[in-house]
């Protein structure tokens, strides 16, 4: 048990420590560096990486009170999700962009941030939410597309959609104010 | 340009009890201003999803008064939630905002962002029988007006 506890200490200490060098070598690169030093391009680019999100979690926002059976009641489900699909496509690529030229920037200081570390998790939590929706509780669609409240679970598909953003955005905001 | 009109305003905002402890508090600024964006996303996605249907772009299926009265709860819910975290954050640090040069073109486009929603945007938005061409000049200014708060709030950070 002692042998086999430490041995996995001494995988995760391995890891991280290769994932923080990783980072740290990244931050260093010139172009995280030309980006981190520079006057205009880093607030630049935080300022897209605020808009998209807000232009991206704003339309989804619109899908998943609908699937919560909240706004747009009397629509049906897909005629909501084929007004914001594409325009949230956008936004989040867009807040995918920048928040990676973000990262290459700052990476050595994100690494060890433990906001940065809820952000990450959000986000994959977030993608995994989008999956199980996508693959399982869709499947049905036909059967609640039109109905003004649909069943439970599809509702709290919309709802941890939103809770998992709301993790996101506040995380990033606060990491931030810790590095 | 007469900004010191308003100084008697920031100094006082600054002796307030909640501004003296905001500032004193180590996270209560920080938490706030995590509402305040809450607030900016949850407008920026009304007045997106509102411009995309005035302009033709987007929920065609619904009549644009429809589209107006569901969004206009949320637009509401996102101003007003701007405005009381955004004078909670400025009763902090009321020096910070007033020197600030963005902070003074973010007040200029929040509060003409408030007139035109109150006035024409709502005008527009509850009725069917706009032409398409004010109907989309009204999408582009509100846009404008709303993202340009945001992008200048944030700049507030930096300058």
């Amino acid at each position: 048990m002692s042998f086999s506890s430490s041995a996995f200490m001494q995988l995760y200490d391995s890891i991280n420590a290769f994932l923080e060098a990783q980072c740290i070598w990244l931050a260093a690169t010139p172009g995280g560096t030309y980006i981190r030093e520079s006057i205009w391009e880093f607030p630049t680019i935080e300022g897209i990486h605020v808009l998209s999100i807000a232009m991206s979690v704003g339309m989804i926002l619109w899908f998943d009170l609908r699937l919560m059976g909240v706004s747009m009641k009397n629509r049906p489900i897909s005629e909501v999700f084929r007004g914001v699909y594409w325009y949230m496509v956008g936004g989040f690529t867009a807040a995918i962009i920048s928040g990676l030229l973000l990262f290459w920037a700052e990476a050595d200081r994100a690494y060890p941030n433990i906001f940065a570390r809820i952000k990450f998790l959000a986000l994959l939590f977030a993608g995994l939410n989008i999956l199980y929706f996508h693959l399982g509780t869709q499947r049905s669609q036909s059967d609640w597309d039109n109905a003004p409240t649909p069943p439970l679970r599809v509702r709290i598909a919309g709802f941890m959609s939103i809770t998992w953003w709301v993790v996101v955005i506040s995380a990033g905001r606060l990491m931030a104010y810790t590095f | 340009m007469g900004k010191e009109l308003l100084l008697p305003l920031f100094n006082w905002l600054g002796e307030t009890s909640f501004g003296k402890a905001i500032a004193d508090s180590k996270y209560a600024f920080a938490v706030i201003e995590v509402f305040h964006l809450f607030g900016i996303i949850l407008l920026l996605g009304a007045a997106s999803l509102m411009a995309l249907r005035l302009m033709g772009w987007s929920m065609k299926e619904q009549k644009i008064s429809d589209v107006g009265r569901q969004l206009s709860w949320y637009t509401l819910a996102g101003l007003a939630t701007m405005l009381v975290t955004g004078i909670l954050m400025t009763s902090s640090i009321p020096n910070k905002y007033y020197h600030s040069v963005p902070f003074w073109w973010k007040m200029g486009f929040f509060w003409t962002g408030v007139v035109f929603h109150f006035t024409i945007y709502r005008k527009v938005t509850r009725s069917d029988n706009t032409g398409y061409l004010l109907g989309a000049l009204t999408a582009v200014i509100s846009v404008v007006l709303w993202y340009g708060t945001g992008a200048l709030g944030r700049a507030i950070g930096f300058y």
